[in-house]
């Protein structure tokens, strides 16, 4: 008799719950089936044809694309069915890197596990692929495409999950490979180091890049002092890497085997996350009040950022101005250590462990270097801490805990929940709700805005003020509400977005795991933490409060905004590539580059450019003027723009471009007879005379740079820098 | 197995930046039709250059690293120019054992190839040789 709703498998009745497929369905009965490219999140592929099982009457099936159905008799571990999978491993055997000993991912790769697990002992097939060279361009993932399966799940989360898709299969058959397009680089193209396609790959093929050994470096120097911030989100996770569970806060250890490596302080990153829930807030109600650029977005998460930058140039204007807690550490440190510590400034180095990859690109950024240092040297993951700590020989679960140093290492639960999705959104308003109210806050906890959902609203009335939120994690999420809100179809006061699932918690740098319940659980730890703080909320930190008054001044003041706000620009999306759109013989005197990115093509520089060349064929000019179309020349929101030799037009009309070009024509012509003799005179020069020449070179320039004209000849660019200016004429 | 001679006059004017947007236009700047834009453009140009791809890419809405899977993956398109003329010499087993293999070795030595450079694209004015796979 057939119980309704239930089917067999391997020989025992499993009842069907909703799942959809055999492979969720035989994972609740016990039995692992193996596979590579199954992932719970991300869309059913079919790819690795692993999870075979043999049903009857529908011969052999891959599990994760079938429908469990009452009555089915399912075989999970036939002898066809082992060999097949055997077959299939050492197939992926022999073109992959079998260096596993060397591998980032040793002992953490699907692949060398399954092969344990399915008794592979021996790889009969030869080598057929050559290797091919590393990818080591983005500052933070190390893309390997000898260690790649094929599975496809790097793709599909960067697609489905982010909704960036910057890297996706190409070619056939034997020579598929996953790559970015064209055969870049992962960092010429519009990858936001959020390092998701690394947390999903079974194997080694992406990881995040490693840079302990920069830190060991510095440890061991003498003359430096190194300082350390460790963010919210690595406490309740660094000791999964030990065997403890996912969710006891480490902190205590975390501090002692930092100390025993060797650094001179521990300092606590939810200090300056304090600091960023008062500029933040503060920040949030003066836009509320004055009812200008709403919503505000979160700015903490730079995956988020360096997104916005690519794809929403119009929304820049309303990401909050504060760095992250971890650039403001940086910038705080540096500016107020080096007494304290007795060192130069240039001699203190701060080390940053953060779940997140996106991070090692963030500390970068050209805009975070000052006096020549960055502000924060070197980020770590979680993962990189552990291993930091293995090398070392120290058996973390046995230390003794130790105190975080002062005052950076003390902070509140506001700054402690920054580690988990909605716990922006709840510090700030644990602030701003006691602010608005006039009255202590006594009921610090909003759990509204807690959860793990992908997407939660809502909304809190206030003093008479209603305050609309929106909390977000994933990348194409936020993508869709930041179109809505383009659109208008909504509207919020406050969004918080973070790249990761699950916010930090679910961030890449954190140790590997292919079940994502563990970030409930993660999430769980730091909302413990908080409860077992004293204090909950930031304006309550009295350390940061005499920090702001010894300092930095007020918040939201002049130095503040210095030290600890950041501006934001237009990213292009992929580097390198020109069409020209005229034809020339020989060497064209004057160029014009027209961009077709996204938002200049929307303004109209399709018709511009069509306009352009049938002028130039009319005015006979095309053997001396060349026209080409090129990718983002990042003045996203002030296009379409246009750079005429160097000349750059934002807001460009036909009229203008047709201006600017006869003007910068007549004066191309003079120029080319002053570079002759240049060229003369450089040939005959050597040494001292060099001096003679430059600075008749800078004479030129200066007179060039007066009739607002500058050229690009390299050498007179190189010889007259400090003068060297692009002019800039600004239209409408 | 066959192989072909491309003998080639690189398209000077072949890049006409309007028809692309002519045809990502006239097909409604729809992601579903990119495989026949692909085949218009290719008409058009004679090979997929990287940029016009990531043009396409821009106006269509979609990544270009999809666009750009989607004509590695196919053998009809091509990323490298093609040639004006195209010699196709057949290499299947009955050609073969008659000699087909001489045959293509008196075209490079006329057109002045060695075999090392069979598959490289030179300068403009000079020969482009591809291997193609069809039997007869």
């Amino acid at each position: 008799m057939i119980i309704q709703n239930a089917l067999t498998l391997n020989g025992r009745e499993v009842l069907i719950e909703g799942e959809r497929n055999l492979l969720e369905l035989s994972r609740k009965a016990g039995v692992d089936i193996p596979t590579f490219c199954y992932h719970s999140e991300l869309s059913i592929y079919g790819a690795c044809r692993l999870c075979l099982v043999e049903i009857d009457g529908q011969g052999i099936q891959a599990s994760c694309s079938v429908m469990p159905e009452p009555g089915m008799v399912v075989q999970t571990h036939t002898e066809e069915i082992r060999e097949m999978r055997k077959t299939a491993l050492e197939l992926i055997l022999a073109n992959h890197d079998q260096n596993c000993p060397t591998c980032p991912k040793n002992r953490s790769c699907e692949l060398q596990s399954l092969t344990r697990k399915l008794g592979v002992n021996d790889v009969r097939f030869k080598r057929t692929h050559e290797p091919v060279p590393v990818d080591r361009s983005s500052e933070s993932l190390v893309r390997d495409a000898n260690k790649c399966v094929l599975c496809g799940d790097c793709v599909r989360a960067c697609d489905e999950i982010q909704g960036v898709g910057a890297i996706d299969f190409a070619h056939r058959g034997a020579d598929s490979t996953v790559c970015p397009p064209f055969g870049k680089a992962l960092n010429e193209v519009e990858c936001v180091d959020c390092g998701l396609c690394a947390a999903v790959c079974p194997t080694g093929a992406i990881t995040p890049k490693d840079d302990v050994d920069q830190v060991w470096a510095v440890v061991n120097d003498p003359t430096k002092k190194v300082v350390v911030q460790v963010a919210p989100a690595v406490r309740v996770a660094v000791g999964e890497m030990f065997g403890m569970e996912p969710g006891t806060v480490e902190m205590g250890r975390i501090v002692a085997a930092l100390k025993m490596i060797g650094v001179d302080q521990v300092f606590d990153t939810s200090f300056t996350a304090d600091m960023t829930v008062l500029e933040e807030a503060e920040e949030f109600l003066d836009r509320k009040t004055k009812g200008e650029k709403l919503p505000q977005f979160t700015s903490c998460c730079p995956a988020w950022v360096k997104f916005a930058e690519q794809f929403f140039p119009k929304l820049l204007d309303n990401l909050s101005s504060c760095k992250s807690p971890q650039q403001m550490f940086g910038s705080l440190a540096k500016s107020m250590l080096p007494t304290r510590l007795g060192v130069d400034r240039k001699d203190l180095i701060v080390v940053s462990i953060m779940p997140c990859t996106a991070k090692k690109d963030e500390a970068k950024q050209d805009k975070f270097v000052k006096d020549g240092a960055y502000d924060v040297d070197i980020v770590l993951t979680t993962q990189e801490l552990a291993r930091m700590i293995e090398e070392a020989g120290i058996r973390f679960p046995e230390l003794k805990l130790e105190s975080l140093d002062m005052p950076l290492g003390f902070k509140t639960g506001a700054g402690v929940i920054f580690g988990t999705t909605g716990g922006v959104t709840e510090a700030v308003l644990r602030y701003a709700v006691e602010k608005l109210k006039g009255e202590k806050l006594e009921a610090v906890d909003f759990h509204e805005v807690r959860g793990l959902d992908n997407l939660r609203e809502a909304e809190l009335e206030v003093e008479g003020q209603t305050i609309r939120l929106a909390i977000v994690h994933g990348l194409a999420t936020a993508k869709k509400l930041a179109q809505s809100i383009l659109d208008g179809e909504c509207e919020y006061d406050l969004i918080e977005v973070m790249a990761c699932p699950g916010g930090r918690g679910g961030g890449t740098g954190q140790p590997v795991s292919r079940d994502w319940d563990v970030r409930a659980e993660r999430q769980a730890g730091i909302y413990k933490c908080d409860k077992m703080l004293q204090l909950h909320k930031a304006q309550d930190n009295h350390l940061l409060a005499d920090c702001y008054e010894r300092e930095i001044g007020e918040v939201g003041g002049h130095k503040a905004h210095e030290m600890l706000h950041t501006s934001y620009r237009n990213r292009r999306r992929i580097f390198g590539l020109a069409m020209p759109v005229s034809e020339t013989d020989g060497d064209p005197t004057l160029k014009v580059s027209v961009c077709v990115g996204t938002s200049c093509f929307v303004r109209g520089s399709q018709q511009l450019i069509q306009r352009l060349t049938e002028f130039i064929q009319a005015k006979g000019l095309d053997k001396i003027v060349q026209v080409e179309a090129t990718f983002c020349s990042e003045r996203c929101d002030r296009g379409p723009t246009i750079i005429v030799g160097e000349q750059v037009i934002e807001k460009c009309t036909f009229e203008t471009a047709v201006d600017v070009c006869e003007f910068v024509r007549s004066r191309q012509f003079a120029w080319s007879r002053a570079k002759r003799k240049l060229s003369a005179i450089d040939a005959s020069r050597v040494g001292r005379a060099y001096a003679n020449v430059l600075s008749r070179r800078r004479r030129i320039a200066t007179i060039w740079r007066r009739r607002c004209v500058c050229f690009n000849p390299v050498d007179v660019r190189r010889a007259a820098s400090p003068l060297y200016s692009r002019a800039c004429i600004h239209v409408g | 197995m066959g192989a072909s001679l491309n003998i080639v006059e690189i398209p000077e004017a072949a890049r006409k930046f309007s028809r692309v947007c002519e045809i990502v236009d006239r097909n409604e700047r729809d992601p579903s039709r990119l495989i026949p834009i692909l085949q218009q453009i290719q008409e058009e140009y004679r090979y997929l250059p990287e940029e016009v791809l990531a043009l396409v890419a821009t106006s269509l809405d979609l990544p270009p690293s999809r666009v750009y899977g989607v004509a590695t993956f196919y053998s009809h398109f091509t990323l490298e120019p093609k040639g004006k003329h195209t010699i196709r010499l057949c290499d299947g087993t009955a050609c073969h054992v008659r000699g087909s293999h001489g045959l293509l070795e008196v075209f490079l030595e006329r057109l002045g190839l060695s075999t090392e450079k069979m598959s490289t694209l030179f300068a403009r004015k000079q020969c482009h040789i591809q291997r193609d796979s069809f039997s007869t």
